[in-house]
């Protein structure tokens, strides 16, 4: 038994067939593809293989019995039916004429039911695609809309990963195909394509299990499956309620770490872990001492990203959004303030709120009324925040 | 639009329709035309398959019966009419072929 590698789309089938041709002399027969792309061979005397294009108009129509029994009574065992392609083999002993034997209906079939087909659908596909992509970026951007929590999903690293071979594959197709289609009109007959074919069709197997993968991300994100810590608000649900002590656990700002009474319930902890950030929300609205007392609201986000390009990503988009309104409590009109003693630091709302970034930590802080550029409450929020000095 | 129809027949066409004078299933054509031609010309299962689907939907054949999943055609008298037309095409081809070869040969 021997293993190889046969990642071969029937448009360029031919390649396929060359592959197979090339086990032959070694006395290597093919006995089936697994998982789509493994092929298992066996040892046979003169081994012989055809690769055929499958012109069904649905794939999910079952094989034509007709061509089968008579590719059969000729001496070819029909292997499996492959992504358009039909796998055949010489039955023992015989010595059957090629499937195809006249090249001019085999390239006029290949043009006219196949290739042109693919063409039109691929590029119906591309517009789409583009069409989708336009809608995406409409619902998520603008003012209120929020992409910082999309681009730190796990599922949005393996889009974007699934995106990029897509891209490389489209437009080396769009490179490759039309070259290739010329040179069989030339020479009127199917050819065999050349060697950037197996890498072509290699990148497109590349696809599935990424878009798998990718999917079972975004279920396991829809179910909550990612979520760290969730504490939810005592007033609704006293069952939820989150104490101080709980809270303090995580690097997160509360009301006693900057002197204020500790609100009764209205505390609320949230948590989401992605193979890019582990995110933390936390609020908490707590009431000042006194009759005329403001009330405080306390906020900090805090996002531990992979790797500093994120975070200073994420650094950007957040200040972007929450200038557009992507915020709880309103719009954040940013100004730089470089004196902080962070790497990155903006403050708005007369130093009421704080977006900072010291290496992979992006955080925003926030307490209404409240002036946090003290550097007394600095040193706090960076000592809460778990943060190093700059 | 309507297909266009054959006008001239290549050897293989050719060689499956003059197989179908007399009714016979797939492989039988096959079988048929390597035996009458001495192996010179062999037809591929696809490449009958194709061609038994054109004749078919053009009227140059028939479909008698399936036995045992076998499908049998037979020429119609439209496919007796296109063999003809070829054959004697061939004929004339043959014909003035050796009309000037005979002819320089003699010069020789």
């Amino acid at each position: 038994m021997k293993l190889g590698f046969f990642p071969y789309s029937a448009m360029n089938y031919k390649a396929g067939q060359a592959y197979l041709e090339r086990m032959e002399p070694q006395g290597w027969r093919l006995r089936h593809v697994y998982l789509s792309c493994i092929a298992l061979f066996e040892r046979a005397e003169r081994p012989r293989h055809f690769v055929d294009l499958d012109i069904r108009q649905f794939l999910s129509e079952e094989p034509d019995q007709d061509y089968l029994q008579l590719c059969a009574d000729a001496g070819w065992e029909h292997i499996q039916t492959l992504r358009g392609m039909l796998l055949f083999r010489a039955a023992e002993g015989a010595d059957p004429a090629p499937i195809q034997s006249d090249t001019g209906m085999e390239w006029e079939r290949f043009w006219k039911r196949y290739a042109r087909k693919n063409i039109i659908t691929s590029l119906l596909v591309l517009l789409a695609a583009a069409g989708l992509l336009a809608l995406v970026s409409s619902l998520t951007s603008g003012p209120g809309k929020s992409l910082t929590a999309v681009v730190i999903s796990s599922s949005a690293l393996l889009y974007l990963v699934s995106l990029v071979l897509g891209l490389v594959s489209i437009f080396m197709s769009f490179v490759t195909t039309p070259l290739y289609l010329f040179r069989c009109r030339r020479s009127g007959q199917v050819e065999t394509p050349g060697r950037i074919a197996l890498l072509q069709d290699t990148l497109f197997q590349l696809y599935r299990p990424f878009y798998l993968i990718a999917a079972c991300v975004a279920l396991a994100e829809i179910l909550g499956m990612g979520t760290t810590v969730d504490l939810g608000w005592s007033s609704i649900n006293g069952e939820y309620t989150a104490t101080v002590d709980a809270c303090r656990e995580y690097p997160v700002v509360l009301a006693s770490d900057l002197g204020l009474r500790d609100s009764e319930d209205s505390r609320y902890l949230d948590g989401h872990r992605t193979l890019l950030a582990e995110f933390l929300s936390y609020r908490e609205i707590t009431e000042g001492d006194g009759p005329e007392a403001p009330i405080y609201i306390l906020t900090t986000e805090r996002y531990d990203c992979a790797f500093e390009p994120l975070a200073r990503l994420v650094f950007d988009l957040r200040a972007n959004e929450t200038r557009n309104g992507a915020f709880l409590w309103g719009e954040l009109d940013w100004v730089d303030a470089p004196g902080l003693g962070f790497e990155e630091s903006y403050s708005c709302r007369e130093g009421s709120y704080l977006l900072l970034r010291q290496g992979n930590v992006v955080s925003l802080v926030g307490c209404s009324d409240l002036d946090l550029t003290t550097p007394e409450l600095l040193e706090v929020i960076r000592d809460r925040l778990g943060l190093p000095p700059a | 639009m309507a297909r266009k129809k054959l006008e001239t027949l290549t050897e293989q066409m050719y060689y499956v329709l003059l197989s179908l004078t007399k009714e016979r299933h797939g492989y039988g054509i096959m079988q048929y035309v390597s035996q009458l031609t001495g192996d010179r010309v062999t037809i591929g299962a696809g490449t009958l398959y194709a061609l038994l689907s054109r004749f078919e939907e053009e009227g140059l054949i028939t479909l008698t019966h399936t036995l045992e999943g076998r499908k049998y055609y037979q020429l119609t008298s439209e496919g007796e009419q296109t063999l003809r037309g070829e054959y004697d095409r061939l004929r004339r081809q043959v014909a003035d072929g050796a009309a000037i070869l005979n002819e320089k040969e003699e010069e020789s």
